[in-house]
C-alpha cells in the first residue's frame, strides 16, 4: 500500500495538477479570447494612434485615459515555461497570456470613457510583480494610456 | 489628417500567434525532455560503467567502508541480524565472495526488499526479514546481495544515483525545486538493477547456497513467499527496483536444475 501511495505522491499529483490545470487554463483562456473579440468589436469606434500628431480642429475635450490588469500564469504554463528553461526558445505558452494582457489593458482603456472618439499617444507598459523570487506568484501587470479626444458633434473621423 | 480605422481580423489581431499552441508546445518539450533524459541517463550509465570498472574491491572497502547510512539504526541488537550474521559468516567462507567490509544493516521498511550498499552493507528490511523464517531463504537473500557486490551492480547503481542528483541540480537547478517533472524524473531513473543483473545476482545467491548449504529446496519456498507477497500490478515493475518474481522464479528454476547436476 505505501508502494502505492508514492507513486500517487510522486507521480498522480503532479500530473494531475498538470492535466487539471491543462484543462481549466483552456477553457478559461478561450472564454477570454471571445470576451476580448467581443468587447474589441464593441469599442472599435473609438480609433487609436501611437503618434504625438493628431488632428487639433474641433476638439471638445481631452482626457488621458488608462486600463491596467495584472494577469497570472497557470500552473500548465508555467509548467511548459520551466522545460521551455531547459532548452531555449520561444515561450510559446507566456506568449499568448501577455497577448490576453495587452489586449485587455487597451479594452479597459477605451472602456474607461467610451465617449471618446480618438486616443493618441498611445502608450503599453509590462512590468513583472514577482521578480526573482521563485516562490511568489508569478504575475504580470500591463498598463495601456494615452490621451483620448472627444471631438465636436460635426466632426467626422 | 485622415484616420481610417481598420478591422483587423482575427489572424491579425493575434499579435503573438501563440493562441491555442499549447498542446503542440506541450508535444514538443516532451520529446525533448525525453531525447534529453535518455541521452543524460545513457551517458551517465557509461561514464559510471568505466568508472566503476577502474575501482577495485580495495579501492571500494576504502572510499565506501566506514560509511553510515541514514536509513541505519542506533543498534542493531536485534535477533533477526543476529540470525542473518551466523548465516553471512557461512556465506563468507566461500572463496568467490569479493573482499569487502561487510555488514547488515536492519531498514525499518514493512515491504520485503534487500539492498547492497557501496562498501560491502548488506540492508534488509524488516518485512523480509518477518517473512523468512528459513535460513536458507535469508542464505539465498545475502546470496543474491552478494552476488550484486561481486558484480559491481551496487557501485553502478550508486553512481548513476550520484550522476543523476548532479544532473538533476544542472538542469533543474533551484528554479523547479521540488515541482513535478523532477520526482517523476527520479523515480524511474532510480531504479537501479537491469533485469539482467538480478538474474546474475540470482545465479550468483544459488550457487553461493548451493555450496554452503547443498540444498536448494528451501529456495523454491523463498519464491512462493515472494510470488504470494507481490500482489503488484506488471506495469508497477517498471518502477520497481527488484524484477517480477515469477519470471524469476522460472528462470532460476532452470538454472538451478543445471547448477545442481554440476556440483
Ligand atoms: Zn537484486
Amino acid at each position: 500500500m505505501e508502494y502505492y501511495a508514492d507513486i500517487i505522491i510522486n507521480f498522480g499529483l503532479p500530473v494531475g495538477f498538470i492535466i487539471l490545470a491543462m484543462i481549466t487554463g483552456s477553457i478559461l483562456e478561450n472564454r477570454h479570447f471571445k470576451n476580448i473579440e467581443k468587447r474589441e468589436a464593441d469599442q472599435h469606434r473609438i480609433s487609436i494612434l501611437t503618434t504625438r500628431e493628431y488632428p487639433k480642429e474641433n476638439i471638445a475635450e481631452t482626457r488621458m485615459v488608462s486600463g491596467s490588469v495584472v494577469v497570472s500564469v497557470d500552473y500548465f504554463k508555467r509548467f511548459l515555461a520551466s522545460l521551455r528553461n531547459i532548452f531555449g526558445g520561444e515561450v510559446s505558452s507566456y506568449c499568448s497570456l501577455l497577448d490576453r494582457g495587452r489586449r485587455e489593458a487597451i479594452l479597459r482603456m477605451k472602456e474607461q470613457w467610451s465617449d471618446a472618439d480618438l486616443i493618441v499617444h498611445l502608450r503599453v507598459e509590462t512590468s513583472s510583480i514577482s521578480k526573482g523570487n521563485k516562490k511568489s506568484i508569478g504575475s504580470t501587470e500591463v498598463l495601456a494610456y494615452g490621451t483620448g479626444i472627444r471631438f465636436e458633434k460635426q466632426q467626422k473621423l | 489628417m485622415k484616420i481610417v480605422n481598420q478591422k483587423l481580423d482575427e489572424k491579425a489581431s493575434d499579435v503573438s500567434s501563440a493562441r491555442g499552441t499549447a498542446l503542440l508546445e506541450l508535444r514538443n518539450l516532451t520529446v525533448m525532455v525525453c531525447l534529453l533524459a535518455a541521452g543524460i541517463f545513457f551517458g551517465i550509465g557509461s561514464v559510471v560503467d568505466v568508472l566503476v570498472s577502474k575501482i577495485s574491491f580495495e579501492t571500494e572497502v576504502r572510499l565506501f567502508g566506514s560509511m553510515s547510512l541514514a536509513i541505519e539504526k542506533e543498534k542493531n541488537e536485534d535477533i533477526y541480524i543476529k540470525r542473518a550474521e551466523t548465516i553471512l559468516e557461512k556465506l563468507k567462507k566461500n572463496s568467490d565472495i569479493p573482499p569487502l567490509n561487510y555488514r547488515l544493516v536492519m531498514i525499518d521498511i514493512k515491504e520485503p526488499n534487500a539492498f547492497a550498499f557501496p562498501g560491502g552493507t548488506i540492508g534488509v528490511t524488516r518485512g523480509l526479514m518477518n517473512q523468512l523464517n528459513d535460513d536458507t531463504a535469508i542464505a539465498f537473500v545475502l546470496g543474491h546481495e552478494i552476488g550484486h557486490f561481486h558484480n559491481r551492480d551496487h557501485l553502478r547503481g550508486f553512481g548513476r544515483s550520484v550522476g543523476m542528483a548532479i544532473a538533476y541540480g544542472i538542469i533543474f537547478g533551484g528554479r523547479m525545486g521540488d515541482s513535478s517533472i523532477g520526482n517523476i524524473l527520479n523515480l524511474v531513473l532510480q531504479r537501479q538493477y537491469s533485469r539482467q543483473q538480478e538474474d546474475k545476482a540470482d545465479q550468483f545467491g544459488v550457487e553461493l547456497v548451493c555450496r554452503a548449504y547443498d540444498n536448494v529446496e528451501t529456495i523454491d519456498k523463498l519464491f512462493k513467499i515472494l510470488e504470494e507477497q507481490d500482489k503488484m500490478p506488471k506495469w508497477a515493475y517498471m518502477f520497481a527496483t527488484h524484477p517480477d518474481p515469477k519470471s524469476r522464479v522460472q528462470k532460476l528454476k532452470q538454472y538451478t536444475k543445471k547448477s545442481v547436476t554440476t556440483f
